[in-house]
């Protein structure tokens, strides 16, 4: 596997400026920048013409890592190119939030046979339903293909998220790449750090991913309680508190983080679904804790997969943990490649959310407020 | 620097500045730049810090919160959970365990739950059954049903009720139950006494005349039930009244006509006795006349005459009696005695009294008695002998050849003896389709029977009714051409009295049996062997004499003299002959007896008349064995009859027997006759008097009881109005063996007494004593 890194700063130009090395021998190129970064035509066209062979998969992020940087309004490429490995690229564009779980099921479709060795998901963080996508493409998927990704960002504005699959990314889309040979081994880790606090609520009222109420009482009220003067920094600001929300049958639970509110109708939206009647809990971290939180990712990554040394590792990190370490967010870029060595060359952003499974599981969900690690490398 | 404070927002950063750097010192851009970052770093890290705190502090108002309304809940809930308890104690539940009330809400609503679910179905049941129950009221049409306050005045009133007293529910609710009643019960307190009763008794019922709304009267069926609470205290009352009249018109006319059939048939009985007695007087005396005339001197073909006058009387005689006998039964005035009686002499007389008939036709006559049958049975002798000897009757009548036998069994059950007996003749037999109506009154098989067997057709309808009224049932089996067997059952009391025991004298002897008879050589076999002998039985003459060289010889031979003839002789004589001195008894029949008496020979010791009777064979064998007299004659074991009829002979005595009931009449007169006596027969005490008015009577045998006139009666008549030339012996004739009855008899002026039935011997005990005491007169 072959890995090549370059970056643009506006105003400043590409670094390093010189043409690239794997050019036309490329096979991928993960391309990740602020939306208007990545919706740059003539930065996507100086891409293109660099690695001509390669399927480019863009995304909109609420920050861009490369290697241990953190940034905010860069765009970042890195194109590899594998020695055994082969990969086949989709995506597809939907324009109703009700076909998220289709979509998830016919990009699965697509890919499912032979049984890849992962799937890598970029998809639209705003407009599409991130759970029910991952539960179409769970219905679809062979039990032993592992599949791992992320939601498109948009910095702190919830607006619009933007992705794309060799073309110029636009809403709505979800692109996903599988790989398969018998050469490829992967792993992931993922992990948040998040604490519950407070008292155990109910979701009384909501529909889907949107919620209206906990116990009865208007849940953006109470986040605004909370919050105090920060409510003014809604929806960003709710990030502080994600929910933990009791899977039905009541023994694992997940994070949800808000996505956007709306005062009118005093509900907020999710970026998965808060089913009526699921138990719910608010939770705070220190940045102490999501530090330690990636370095449990990183770790978990290395210890399950049993890879040392892995040629790529691609990091998904959720924004609201970049909005709490603030200054110290690249302190949890650091303790992943504390972990993961010196070999890797890491990538990644910053999102709206996290694909990956659930602990020990072979199905795939949605999660927030995590730091997802892939891992990949090939051996001889 | 005024730039630079405004860049710089933290306070803490803004006084570390001024105090370190100084207010006018000139911070270089790279500088600038830094402290803007640690500025941004301060100002996060308080934001963080009061974030934190503020959550927590919030959280902690909520958690205080929350445990404010968890406290009031549980408040609330501990007041929910006393009134739940409360209101569980309050249903009052039988089968509820108290215990179970408790801390846990869930398990009270859990036992209300169950509680409400009980009492909705226990409800439905009630409405259902409500439902049911005024349906039912309603719907009884037949049934005036209607329910009275504890006043007695009306509350509900159904259709039924309406129908049958004319009233409409508006017009009765309120009134008082008593205004259905006559003014003429009103005025006898009938309302209050039923009223009371019910109270009293919960219940009462009656029957009454009852008023409409139009004044018409119907007998009602009342029942008044009183309706109490459950404390006791009294609610109402259900009256239920039916319309019985057309009922008890009904049965007003059936009584009626019951009291006039029970009238008609008494009439009926009445006529049928009155008559029997009217015709049996002139009877009498026609009988009693022909016995005169026999006594004078006829020619051959006058006697023939006067004995076809007599045979005839005699039978008119008997049907005559046979139907008085079935009128008596008819009318239910049969009366049964319960005294201890000997079964088998029972048994041994009634073949006794065919032993002439018998004999006359070659029959052989015979009993078998099976062992373990008690000696000795509680019953009415006289009817059970009654049937025998119609039956008997019967199969010597419808039997020309071959032999009659009785044969009697029993079956123990409990304290009584089931006795099944069985009389099997070898006659005509009785084909299947006329089994059906022979036990009916008036049905011989064939109307051409009667011309050829004569009787009645009485006797087994007789015999029927006797046989169930003592209890047992009487049936035939039969094959046509292959004789009949009638039998009966009769359950009996064994009564004390053991049959004698056998003679050790006979214990061990060998004994030859020779009869051409199956039946009596398989009872005379069992009889040697009840009495310890050791038997050998033999068909024939030959068969015997070939017995004899085998297994002779035998100590005691008994041999049938009847058998068909040997070479020309008879058995019996050969038999004496080539025995030698092996005593013999001959088993005679009446008609035999004469020539036997020539034809027995030296060897015989003894002759005993058939049909056999065991003590008497037992008493001829003891005497064989018994040490023989110096003369060396042996001892003759002679029948009553030779005997008898020199006693009539030697004691010349006019003879009239008193006696209603038919068979005991037979068994007297043939006792009477074996003596040699010619006697007339009476019925009763008034025919006595008849009597005695045509003829003189030496002795007359008075039965004590007797319908028209009793012993009793007859007897003082007879003292009283009769000369004393004419006075006859008079011996009562009683099955009441007490002694206060024989006083009785003594002081109604009667010289003597005989139980019943009659034994040869005290009869003629009795007779010689008469004779000698004078010529034929009363002894004084």
């Amino acid at each position: 596997m072959q890995i090549e890194q370059r970056y643009f700063i506006p105003g400043e130009g590409w670094r390093p400026s010189t043409a690239p090395a794997l050019g036309a021998a490329a096979d991928w190129v993960l391309v990740f920048g602020s939306r208007e970064r990545v919706a740059d035509a003539r930065l996507f066209r100086q891409v293109r013409a660099w690695y001509p062979e390669a399927h480019l998969m863009l995304g909109s992020t609420s920050g861009e890592i490369l290697d241990t940087e953190v940034s905010d309004d860069r765009l970042t490429v890195t194109a590899v190119r594998f020695a055994h490995t082969r990969i086949r690229a989709t995506s597809i564009r939907i324009d109703e939030v009700a076909d998220s779980f289709a979509a998830g099921r016919m990009l699965a479709e697509r890919l499912a046979a032979p049984e890849p060795a992962l799937v890598f998901v970029v998809s639209d963080g705003h407009f599409v339903n991130g759970s029910a996508l991952a539960q179409g493409f769970n219905r679809r998927l062979p039990p032993g293909a592992l599949l791992t990704g992320g939601l498109a960002g948009d910095g702190v504005r919830f607006e619009r998220t933007l992705v794309g699959l060799d073309a110029l990314p636009t809403e709505g889309v979800i692109a996903a790449v599988g790989f398969y040979g018998d050469r490829l081994r992967v792993g992931f880790g993922s992990s948040g750090g998040w604490a519950p606090f407070g008292p155990v609520r109910r979701i009384t009222r909501s529909e889907a991913n949107v919620l209206y109420e906990l116990d009865g009482r208007s849940a953006l009220a109470l986040y605004k309680r909370y919050l105090g003067e920060l409510a003014e920094g809604l929806p960003g600001a709710a990030l502080r508190f994600p929910l933990c929300i009791w899977t039905p049958d009541g023994d694992r639970t997940l994070v949800r983080t808000i996505l956007s509110i709306d005062e009118e109708n005093q509900s907020m939206t999710f970026a998965g679904d808060v089913p009526t009647g699921a138990r719910a809990r608010f939770m705070r971290a220190s940045y102490e804790d999501l530090v330690d939180g990636a370095a449990y990712a990183a770790e978990h990554c290395v210890r399950d997969s049993r890879i040392e040394n892995a040629e790529l590792a691609i990091c998904v990190s959720c924004w609201g943990r970049k909005l709490v370490l603030g200054q110290r967010t690249e302190e949890e870029t650091e303790v992943v490649r504390e972990m993961l060595g010196t070999q890797p060359v890491i990538t990644g952003f910053y999102s709206y959310g996290e694909l990956a499974p659930p602990e020990s599981a072979e199905w795939c969900e949605l999660h927030n407020q995590t730091m997802t690690i892939t891992i990949m490398k090939e051996i001889e | 620097m005024r730039e630079e404070a405004n860049e710089i927002t933290h306070r803490l950063l803004k006084r570390q500045i001024r105090k370190l750097l100084g207010e006018a010192t000139e911070i270089p851009p790279a500088w600038r730049k830094l402290l803007r970052a640690v500025n941004e770093t301060y100002e996060q890290h308080d934001a963080d810090r009061k974030l934190l705190q503020r959550s927590m502090d919030i959280s902690s108002e909520e958690l205080i919160e929350a445990n404010d309304r968890l406290f009031r809940e549980l408040e609330k809930q501990a007041l929910v959970l006393k009134q739940l308890n409360d209101s569980i104690r309050a249903l009052e539940l039988d089968d509820f365990d108290h215990g179970l009330l408790g801390e846990d809400v869930l398990s009270v609503a859990r036992i209300l739950n169950e509680q409400i679910a009980l009492r909705n179905r226990a409800e439905k049941l009630l409405r259902e059954r409500e439902e049911g129950l005024r349906l039912i009221l309603e719907s009884a049409k037949d049934y005036a049903i209607y329910t009275l306050d504890p006043d007695g005045r009306i509350t509900t009133w159904n259709a039924g009720a309406a129908r049958i007293q004319g009233f409409s529910a508006e017009e009765v609710l309120g009134a008082h139950f008593s205004r259905f009643y006559t003014e003429q019960d009103v005025a006898l307190g009938l309302p209050e006494q039923l009223f009371e009763e019910a109270v009293y008794a919960g219940r009462s019922e009656t029957q009454g005349w009852r008023m409409r709304k139009d004044g018409t009267l119907f007998w009602a069926d009342v029942t008044l039930t009183a309706l109490r609470e459950e404390s006791g205290m009294l609610k109402g009352f259900v009256k239920i009244a039916r319309d019985i009249t057309d009922r008890k018109q009904a049965e007003e006319t059936l009584k009626r006509a019951k009291a006039a059939a029970e009238a008609a048939n008494r009439a009926k009985s009445m006529f049928v006795a009155h008559m029997s007695h009217e015709i049996r007087t002139p009877l009498n005396a026609i009988i009693g006349m022909t016995s005169l005339l026999l006594d004078t001197s006829l020619s051959v073909e006058q006697r023939g005459g006067v004995e076809t006058i007599r045979a005839s009387g005699e039978a008119l005689l008997a049907i005559i009696n046979d139907i008085l006998d079935f009128s008596k039964i008819e009318a239910g005035k049969l009366a049964l005695d319960a005294q201890p009686f000997d079964l088998r002499r029972c048994v041994e007389e009634t073949l006794d009294l065919f032993a002439a008939r018998a004999a006359k036709k070659g029959i052989e006559l015979a009993y078998l008695f099976d062992d373990g049958m008690p000696a000795r049975i509680e019953g009415d002798v006289t009817r059970v002998r009654q049937v025998l000897v119609n039956l008997v009757s019967n199969a010597v009548k419808f039997t020309e050849r071959g032999e009659v036998v009785i044969a009697v069994r029993g079956q123990r059950e409990g304290d009584v003896v089931r006795l099944r007996f069985a009389v099997r003749d070898t006659g005509i037999g009785i084909p299947k389709e006329r089994r059906g109506r022979l036990f009916k009154a008036f049905s011989q098989l064939d109307p051409t029977d009667t011309r050829k067997y004569g009787g009645t057709g009485l006797g087994l309808a007789i015999s029927k009714r006797l046989v169930e009224a003592m209890g047992g049932t009487i049936w035939v089996e039969s094959a046509e051409g292959a004789g009949a067997t009638f039998c009966f059952t009769l359950p009996a009391r064994p009564a004390p009295g053991a049959e004698a025991a056998p003679a050790p004298a006979l214990a061990g002897r060998r004994a030859l049996v020779v009869d051409d008879s199956a039946v009596a050589r398989e009872m005379l076999a069992r009889w040697l062997r009840a009495w310890g002998m050791r038997p050998v039985t033999a068909a024939t003459g030959e068969t015997a004499l070939a017995r004899y060289a085998e297994e002779g010889p035998f100590e005691v031979a008994l041999v049938d003299a009847q058998m068909p003839e040997m070479d020309g002789a008879s058995p019996a004589k050969r038999l004496c002959e080539a025995f030698g001195a092996t005593p013999i008894i001959l088993l005679t029949s009446l008609s035999t007896l004469e020539t036997m008496k020539n034809d027995g020979g030296a060897c015989r010791h003894a002759s005993l008349a058939k049909p056999l009777k065991r003590r008497q064979l037992h008493d001829a064998l003891v005497a064989v064995f018994a040490p023989k007299p110096r003369d060396g004659a042996p001892p003759s074991m002679q029948s009553p009859p030779p005997e008898g009829r020199k006693l009539a002979e030697r004691h010349p005595l006019r003879i009239l027997l008193a006696e209603d009931n038919l068979i005991n009449q037979q068994v007297a007169l043939q006792l009477l006759e074996h003596l040699g006596y010619r006697v007339d027969a009476v019925a009763n005490g008034l025919e006595v008097i008849e009597a005695l008015e045509r003829q003189p009577y030496d002795v007359v045998l008075m039965d004590v009881q007797m319908p028209e006139m009793d012993g009793l009666e007859a007897a003082q008549r007879i003292r009283r109005t009769f000369a004393e030339d004419r006075q006859p012996y008079i011996v009562a004739l009683t099955a009441n063996a007490m002694q206060e009855d024989r006083e009785r008899c003594l002081a109604a002026g009667m010289d003597d007494y005989l139980s019943k039935p009659m034994r040869v011997p005290d009869l003629t005990r009795r007779l010689r004593a008469v004779s000698s005491s004078g010529d034929g007169g009363r002894p004084s």
